[in-house]
């Protein structure tokens, strides 16, 4: 018996897919994904089959291989021009012996602690019998119809042990938290343990004496408090949040590595960084001010603030060891009119547009060659590292009206003086320049930053030809 | 990094073992645009990387770069078999919405019939 949980889908209420796929949405303050993986457990499946599709990497290191759980979970991709259901069908007689299929958004909803273990040779759907999200076949007859056209296998032959809640809209997913916290979150309690006076603190929690805890409340695990707090009740705090002083949360969710700004009042809302939703109408609110509402990651680490320090000091002898070359070429490129610096606009660090001077070569000789292959070129951006509009190293800056999809796409922003573009001589496609920016924010790293450094000082050095053959790098 | 060029009924196998990184991609970019030039009847391409322990970003360009040709020539290339650590690369830069991806060369192969 084995298991296929697509999280691919993402949903439409919720922006920024790729950072919350739907499968690590905190219910209660656990992600979805864990209590599909105990009700595999319960069922007996300890084969799961992972489908990943939006945030994929996000899925894979919280789940891992699944030896938290005692399963073992394998992962693949469903590919563009493919349907969920056309997966199982990739290798049909991988799933003869049974299939729990879920393909939807969905949440397994338990009426009681322990699930009456399907019998042998049974059906049952997940979720409405006109619509449902998956379903579990242990009939290789039937599983065999559906292999072969793709149906959902029916009529069921029995209830299914838990229901699947679909998540189609916010306020689908606030009142399931709403329901958890009431006290449903009890059902999914391994036996033996129960839930204390309706409340929930996590791991490494902070909390001030004069914050107020009205129960029922959620707490995930390394979240901070500040002074004269009111939290509760029925308030749902995923991990990593940070509540400034006197803010107060009732009847709200607030996802992973959200910070909620001082004297805020939040009620009847799902909070997701600097993303405010109304679970009635569905809107959605991006609110730019990181006073009121912000993420807790990308940017405000002190690794981050770390390297901001180290690098202005490499920045300060690049600019100094540069300027007596950078005068006598560049002067000698104004003379033979070879050459020359257009402001173009750029995203800086901090997302605000601004001018960045880039070398445009007129006509190549000589003089353009050495220029760019010493990487004087790059001599005047030095001094956006000083002022804190770039960095030493980091991806291609991007442009803010060209490349604002590509923004958007990006977990954060660090334009680097040097970057990764120069290694490839073929035409640059932009998915390239997204991969390696995307490569850069995952596994950004001093060491990393150093080698980066190199490696692109030294390929330009070595690649006088790009520049002899006129080609431009941004 | 090993590259070895298979052909099986004008499908393109591609069997790579190793390290795909900046070291290794320009010589393999080259011997792949010659080995495809070479076999005009070859139209669709299977990269089984299941041998692959590693990939970097200079490596996903060139598979970038050779999806292009084999598209450019009609045809259609999948992946193969990714190792837990180069899944994660083509995770990370998204590049999985790019290629198709598959378990096994057997489910690579089929996926062109």
């Amino acid at each position: 018996m084995k298991a296929i949980l697509h999280t691919g889908n993402s949903l439409s209420w919720l922006p920024d897919p790729e950072d919350r796929p739907w499968m690590l949405l905190p219910v209660g303050n656990r992600p979805i994904l864990e209590y599909w993986i105990e009700g595999c457990l319960d069922l007996g499946i300890r084969d799961i089959r992972i489908v990943l599709g939006e945030g994929g990497y996000g899925i894979e290191t919280y789940a891992g291989e699944g030896e938290r759980w005692g399963v073992n979970i394998t992962y693949s991709f469903l590919n563009s021009n493919e349907t969920p259901e056309d997966f199982p069908r990739r290798s049909p007689d991988l799933w003869k012996e049974g299939l729990l299929y879920v393909c939807e958004p969905c949440f397994p909803l338990r009426s009681q602690k322990v699930l009456n273990t399907p019998e042998k040779g049974s059906l049952f759907l997940l979720g409405p019998e006109e619509n449902p999200c998956g379903f579990y076949v242990s009939d290789s007859e039937c599983l065999a119809r559906f292999l072969d056209a793709g149906n959902f296998p029916r009529p069921p032959t029995q209830a299914a042990p838990f229901s699947a809640y679909r998540l189609e809209t916010p306020k689908a997913y606030f009142d399931l938290n709403m329901r958890m916290i009431k006290g449903e979150i009890s059902n999914y309690l391994a036996p033996g343990y129960e839930l204390l006076e309706g409340s929930h603190v996590g791991y490494n929690v902070i909390i001030p004496p004069s914050v107020i805890l009205e129960a029922p409340v959620m707490i995930g695990n390394d979240v901070r408090l500040r002074p004269l707090c009111a939290v509760g009740p029925h308030a749902v705090i995923g991990n990593s949040v940070v509540l400034d002083s006197q803010a107060e949360l009732r009847n709200c969710v607030i996802l992973d590595g959200s910070y909620i700004g001082r004297n805020l009042v939040i009620e009847e809302k799902i909070v997701a960084g600097n993303l405010l939703i109304d679970p009635e109408s569905g809107e959605i609110f991006r609110l730019d001010d990181p006073l009121l509402l912000g993420d807790v990651g990308v940017g405000n680490s002190f690794s981050n603030s770390f390297s901001l320090l180290l690098e202005k000091v490499p920045a300060l002898f690049l600019w100094i060891l540069m300027f007596p070359g950078f005068l006598l070429l560049y002067t000698l490129i104004r003379l033979t009119r070879s050459g020359t610096f257009k402001m173009k606009s750029k995203l800086d660090r901090k997302d605000t547009p601004r001018d960045f001077p880039i070398f445009t070569p007129l006509r190549s000789n000589g003089f353009t060659v050495v220029f760019q292959a010493l990487s004087l070129d790059r001599w005047p951006l030095l001094v956006k590292v000083f002022i804190n509009q770039s960095a030493l190293c980091g991806h291609a800056p991007i442009d803010p009206d060209l490349e604002k999809e590509r923004r958007e796409k990006l977990p954060g922003n660090i334009p680097g003086v040097f970057h990764d573009e120069l290694l490839l001589s073929e035409p640059l496609l932009p998915v390239i320049g997204d991969m390696y920016a995307l490569n850069y924010l995952h596994n950004r790293s001093m060491i990393g930053d150093i080698n980066l450094f190199f490696r692109v000082w030294f390929r330009r050095l070595l690649k006088t030809s790009t520049f002899r053959n006129g080609e431009k790098h941004g | 990094m090993q590259s070895d060029f298979i052909i099986e009924n004008d499908l393109g196998i591609l069997q790579l073992k190793g390290d795909f990184n900046v070291v290794q991609v320009d010589d393999f970019r080259q011997k792949f645009s010659i080995w495809f030039k070479a076999n005009s009847g070859v139209k669709n391409v299977v990269v089984d990387m299941s041998e692959v322990t590693m990939v970097d970003s200079a490596g996903l360009g060139v598979l970038i770069a050779i999806i292009k040709q084999v598209t450019d020539r009609g045809g259609e290339m999948n992946l193969c078999g990714l190792m837990k650590r180069v899944r994660m690369v083509f995770e990370i830069t998204r590049t999985h919405k790019i290629f198709s991806i598959y378990d096994d060369l057997g489910e690579a192969k089929q996926a062109f019939k």
